[in-house]
């Protein structure tokens, strides 16, 4: 499926898992703190097939983007294709 | 000297690790991923998902056996244009890609950092308190 793009507004990172519980997700980070760590950004895909999110991330002509998981890192995910649904 | 300060996340809580973003620079772009930080792992791996997705990564065309706690495999050696932990910058460096070794494998990782990074940090970890402060400029 075509990557879509999600939030208009960015979000902080740290909120990003409540809105998207155990899904992966693509970000274009829009600020860091000050640590240079990413702060906030707007989400650009999510899915709970990691393949997705590669496969969607790859299309993206996007610098600075964060990947990552939403969930405990040894959940057991979800292997069906439903990026951006 | 650079400082960049983790505070305890949930997968520190749950189960003791410290996950950190980690910003890989291949030839094309920048990317963000989540690397698991093994002070009992002699050198960085990333996944070929990182290569996939920063571009630019090239394989030196050496491999290197690597031995996990429960498995033994051939690395690639590929080489990164820049590595930053936060403030840190690292440079261009020669990193392994695969699969990443049981019991690893199973979780949502994109990759370890190992020594051949870590030596080049002052690392403070303060397991009660969840709090991991790096220093750069250990070399």
């Amino acid at each position: 499926m075509p990557p879509n793009t999600l939030e208009q507004t960015p979000v902080k990172i740290s909120d990003i898992p409540e809105k998207y519980p155990k899904q992966w997700v693509t970000v274009k980070i829009t600020q860091r703190d000050l640590y240079g760590l990413p702060l906030e950004g707007k989400v650009m895909l999510y899915a709970k097939s990691k393949t997705d999110i590669v496969d969607g991330t790859k299309n993206l002509k996007v610098n600075d983007l964060y990947v990552f998981y939403t969930g405990r890192i040894d959940d057991d995910v979800d292997q069906k294709s439903n990026i951006g649904q | 000297m650079s400082v960049v300060v983790f505070t305890r996340n949930e997968n520190f809580r749950q189960l003791n690790l410290w996950v950190i973003p980690v910003a890989i620079t291949g030839g094309q772009r920048t990317i963000t991923f989540d690397l698991l930080l093994d002070t009992g792992a002699q050198r960085t791996v990333l996944s070929f998902d990182v290569k996939d997705l920063v571009g630019g990564v090239e394989e030196t065309g050496d491999t290197v056996r690597g031995s996990g706690m429960s498995n033994s495999s051939q690395y690639p050696i590929g080489r990164v244009r820049n590595l930053e932990i936060g403030l840190i910058a690292l440079g261009s460096l020669d990193i392994l890609l695969g699969s990443l070794p049981n019991p690893f494998k199973r979780k949502d990782i994109d990759g370890v950092l190992g020594a051949d990074v870590l030596c080049q940090l002052h690392l403070n970890m303060d397991y009660p308190e969840g709090l991991l402060v790096i220093r750069g400029g250990a070399c």
